[in-house]
């Protein structure tokens, strides 16, 4: 699936039978069941839905952007791996440093990080509390997704029982 | 802030985040969290340097740095924006949508 295919599924949002919820179609392989969100931001190449008391982003990552004057076209899942276990990684020098420097602003520790196995995907997330800023990556074979959740630790736990679910 | 600072300080977003910050906002709310940027960026210390210590924890930067201060480190994240955006980058992912929210006023 190429970026392009990838970005427009983004977009497409099906209405469920059920009012409070709605299907967002993330890719072939992810649909989630979400509850219908106050407002929807399109932002570059994010989507962001607003509630009340929380906010969702998802992006398909592209390794030409994700940092300016760096193209890690091939090497991107490699390089989030990398953030999340540095000690398995074999990227080269630089960008192990690069990860690690992520890691560090990302406020990675041991007990606010979780890795697991979903389907085609590696789930790695990490949340800071004293943000309230959660990170999800999803790494499939040829793209990474990332779920950027901005709320207190239930909504979301609540979203990565939800993906969890979904896959 | 002035038009100046705003103006100074939407173009050194431009160029960390791209021509989405043109249709931003720049309000207190947003150099609040540029100035949390800065600070936990470990690479910026000399950005750093220009702001006196001791930071006041706890309060809101915009409320303890003075008018000049605060003008000086927009101004010089401005002249310097290929340095700063270099030094800036890991942190600009964590917290860009938390900016992006503070500059459509959400």
């Amino acid at each position: 699936m190429s970026f392009r295919d990838l970005s427009l599924t983004l977009l497409l949002w099906v209405s469920s039978s059920a009012a409070w919820s709605q299907e967002f179609i993330v890719s072939k392989d992810l649909k989630l069941e979400i509850p219908e969100p106050a407002a929807i931001i399109h932002s570059g190449e994010s989507v962001l839905l607003k509630y009340s008391d929380w906010v969702l982003s998802h992006t398909v990552l592209n390794p030409k952007t994700f940092y300016t004057g760096v193209d890690l076209t091939g090497l991107l899942e490699a390089y989030i791996r990398t953030i999340f276990e540095p000690e398995k990684s074999d990227l080269v020098n630089w960008l192990q440093f690069m990860a690690k420097e992520q890691a560090k602003a990302f406020k990675l520790t041991d007990k606010n990080t979780h890795k697991m196995s979903l389907g085609n995907f590696t789930l790695y997330s990490v949340f800071d509390s004293s943000d309230k800023n959660g990170h999800i990556f999803l790494v499939g074979k040829d793209y990474v997704s990332h779920f950027n959740v901005l709320s207190d630790k239930k909504n979301y736990l609540n979203f990565m029982k939800l993906l969890k679910g979904s896959l | 802030m002035d038009i100046n600072d705003r103006d100074n300080l939407k173009e050194f977003l431009i160029e960390l985040y791209g021509n989405q910050a043109k249709r931003w906002a720049i309000n207190e709310n947003v150099f609040q969290i540029v100035h949390k940027m800065i600070n936990e960026s470990s690479a910026c210390t000399d950005l750093m340097d220009l702001v006196p210590r001791p930071h006041a924890l706890g309060k809101a930067p915009i409320k303890y740095l003075t008018k000049e201060v605060r003008s000086s480190v927009i101004r010089k994240l401005k002249e310097r924006k290929q340095h700063y955006k270099s030094c800036m980058q890991m942190v600009a992912i964590h917290y860009k949508n938390p900016i992006h929210m503070a500059a459509i006023g959400i």
